[in-house]
């Protein structure tokens, strides 16, 4: 399974960097479009496990500032993804926890779990998708639109409309890639009604192995800004990134309920 | 006969001592009818509130889970259901309302907060369009005219909405602004612009969580498909069958093959995450009447009735000392009358009676002039139309304006009570007066 995996992100890349020889000349055909946006879920999932530490600065223009520390642990094999509140203090031991695409919050004080949609985490413009890898390759069909300057860089810009009959926030979602390594520099969620939900810009990509030997990208700062609720922004900082395996009980309720006992 | 006249004779003849006593008696009156009129009052506002708003007197809300521990609050087939719920009780049910709706967060340019969405049908809710009136500008906007903008009807239409008063100036929109709304729905969320199109007075806390769009609108917002609904409204001819009806709605439903939640007694809100923990799967229905609705709020009223249970005691303690103290003081001044009266014949029981009944006219009298001054008072107070600019009094009073409410059994209740206290404050006193002896009673007079 991992050789197979292993074999179609080369191939994958092998498209994508070849693509990038010629898009100075001409527009990206479909198959290009497709191979990018499978290169973009492959490299932004873990074979193994992973865990960071995420420093948050949200500003809302409701409650003011805050500073949050989150430690992330990630298990892409399973859609596992636990999220567990170390600073501020008031926030420590809260957590969320993902178990078959269900996205739980828990709240120490009073010891109980509640389905939460995966917005807004922890109060912060951050939403789930801001942890885990992309997820664009079932739910989205690619178009290339153009290519065009992003302050310094060059970029391609791709419209994603969701497939007919999938479960998703964003109806469409515009993404602006670098051209080298077609990395996501900046992308726009639309809701169902076309309206724009919010920006995100990934910066700092850092080259990481994982445990079966596979290359990953990751953004080490994010800026994701609210288009909704205009003022409302959060910027995440990655580090302390580990890709050594992680226990077993860390994706469990269990786990997290512990850490606050 | 000749004892009334005698005892009424009396009462006028001690004319400052019945005065003073009366005076006490008809306030303490007028106090007891006017503190039942104010609970009278919250409680009508907030049936009116929660029956035309949110509920009916009946209510059938559907909830639906795809999955365990995720319930939704769609329900399938609402024309069908419609139609069973007509013939269930189609002498006792007036008019029956079918809404779509859920959770949801309005968006303006500098704050935002969660309200709950009624999707409705403007046209066919006439109880609604009774209680929903334009608010002035200046209720929610600083510095804003005192007339009313906007127009309700255009709710029905596209991404229109109406937001009550403490809603908009929470938002800081007034009508013609657009805000957004983020639907919360089964299948994610959906973020639309909305347009105010009015802004509607408050009808008290409820104001706060409820707003209203078209059943188009929602639907397009929280992304339903047609044949999804919300809940259904049931309004009866008379609200207290509401239990019977929701019975035979209940029985109806499940001959039809239809599964229910179990009946509580309590509002959804209360319930939820007891429902959601069941497990069970797909379509349920769950239903409530406007007295399982306004259950929490009866607090306040059960409140109003505790504060004014032990004023009223204090007061009636009060008053009773100073019957029994008057009544004694007369006996002593009347001893001599006493003594004559007895000496030509009357009875010990009647002079007993004599006595009881000057105090229980007095109790009588002025009780109901007590009375009558609060149902006066209450008669214009409503006229009046009084109102409150405090918009956490009138959010907890579920009103704008001061309404007071007044049955007559509560002024004939308020009657026999005080009536019933002055007797029986006199009892002993007269018990006194009954026993003496005619002989006894001259001597001591000279």
């Amino acid at each position: 399974m991992r050789i197979k995996t292993l074999v179609l992100v080369m191939l994958s890349a092998v498209m994508v960097f070849s693509s990038a020889f010629l898009i100075a000349a001409e527009p990206m055909t479909q198959t290009q479009v497709d191979a990018i946006i499978k290169n973009l879920d492959s490299k932004t999932h873990f074979d193994g496990d992973y865990k960071a530490v995420a420093l948050t600065h949200t500003i809302n223009r409701e409650k003011g500032e805050t500073v949050q520390k989150i430690a992330i642990y990630r298990r892409d094999a399973d859609d596992r993804l636990m999220l567990l509140f170390l600073q501020p203090k008031s926030d420590a031991g809260k957590g969320y926890l993902m178990i078959d695409k269900n996205f739980f919050s828990y709240e120490p004080s009073t010891g109980s779990w509640t389905r939460v949609s995966d917005e807004r985490v922890g109060g912060s413009a951050l939403n789930r998708s801001n942890f885990n890898g992309f997820e664009f390759t079932n739910r989205f069909d690619g178009k290339f639109v153009a290519y065009e300057k992003l302050g310094k860089f060059e970029v391609a810009h791709l419209t994603l409309t969701a497939k007919e009959g999938v479960d998703t926030d964003e109806a469409k979602v515009e993404l602006w890639l670098e051209t080298k390594d077609f990395n996501v520099l900046k992308q726009q969620d639309y809701a169902l009604s076309g309206r724009l939900l919010r920006t995100t810009y990934r910066l700092n990509y850092q080259r990481l192995s994982d445990a079966s030997g596979k290359e990953q990208l990751i953004p080490m700062k994010s800026i994701v800004k609210d288009e909704v609720e205009i003022g409302n922004e959060t910027t995440m900082v990655l580090e302390q990134i580990d890709t050594q395996p992680l226990a077993e009980n860390i994706f469990t309720k269990a786990w997290l309920e512990s850490k606050s006992r | 006969m000749i004892y009334f006249t005698i005892a009424f004779r009396n009462l006028l003849q001690a004319k400052r001592r019945t005065l003073l006593l009366g005076t006490a008696i008809g306030m303490v009156t007028f106090l007891q009818v006017l503190l039942q009129s104010v609970g009278n009052g919250y409680m009508e506002n907030l049936e009116e509130g929660t029956t035309a708003l949110t509920s009916g007197h009946v209510n059938v809300l559907g909830l639906y889970k795809m999955s365990h521990g995720k319930m939704t609050p769609f329900m399938r087939d609402g024309d069908k259901i419609l139609e069973l719920i007509k013939q269930s009780a189609p002498e006792k049910i007036e008019k029956v309302y079918l809404r779509n709706g859920g959770p949801g967060r309005l968006i303006g340019d500098f704050n935002s907060r969660v309200a709950l969405v009624q999707g409705i049908d403007y046209d066919e809710e006439v109880g609604l369009q009774q209680t929903l009136v334009l608010a002035k500008e200046s209720s929610y906007v600083e510095g804003g005219r005192d007339e009313a903008f906007g127009d309700i009807s255009k709710v029905k239409e596209p991404n229109s909405i109406v937001l009550f008063s403490s809603q908009a100036k929470t938002l800081g929109v007034k009508v013609g602004d657009e805000i957004a709304y983020r639907a919360f729905s089964m299948v994610g969320i959906n973020v639309t612009t909305m347009h105010v199109v009015a802004v509607v007075e408050d009808v008290g806390a409820i104001s706060s969580f409820f707003t209203f769009m078209s059943r188009t609108t929602v639907a397009e917002a929280m992304n339903l498909s047609e044949d999804v609904s919300g809940n259904i409204l049931v309004y009866l001819k008379d609200k207290y069958q509401s239990q019977e009806v929701m019975s035979k709605i209940r029985d109806t439903l499940t001959e039809n093959g239809y599964s229910l939640t179990e009946y509580e007694g309590l509002s959804i809100v209360k319930r939820w995450g007891t429902v959601e923990r069941q497990p069970w799967l797909g379509q349920k229905f769950d239903t409530v009447t406007w007295q399982d609705n306004v259950k929490d709020a009866e607090v306040i009223v059960k409140s109003i009735d505790a504060l004014s249970f032990v004023l009223l005691t204090i007061l009636s303690v009060i008053i009773g000392i100073g019957i029994i103290n008057t009544c004694w003081i007369s006996v002593q001044e009347r001893s001599n009358e006493i003594g004559c009266i007895r000496a030509i014949g009357m009875s010990s029981r009647a002079v007993l009676g004599l006595f009881m009944l000057e105090s229980l006219m007095l109790g009588v009298l002025f009780s109901t002039l007590g009375a009558l001054l609060a149902w006066a008072v209450v008669l214009a107070v409503s006229h009046a139309e009084i109102p409150i600019h405090s918009q956490a009094l009138s959010l907890v009073l579920f009103t704008n304006k001061l309404n007071l409410s007044l049955f007559w059994q509560d002024m004939v209740s308020a009657i026999v009570i005080f009536s019933t206290i002055t007797g029986i404050a006199a009892l002993f006193p007269a018990l006194r007066a009954s026993r003496i002896e005619p002989i006894q009673a001259i001597n001591a007079a000279h």
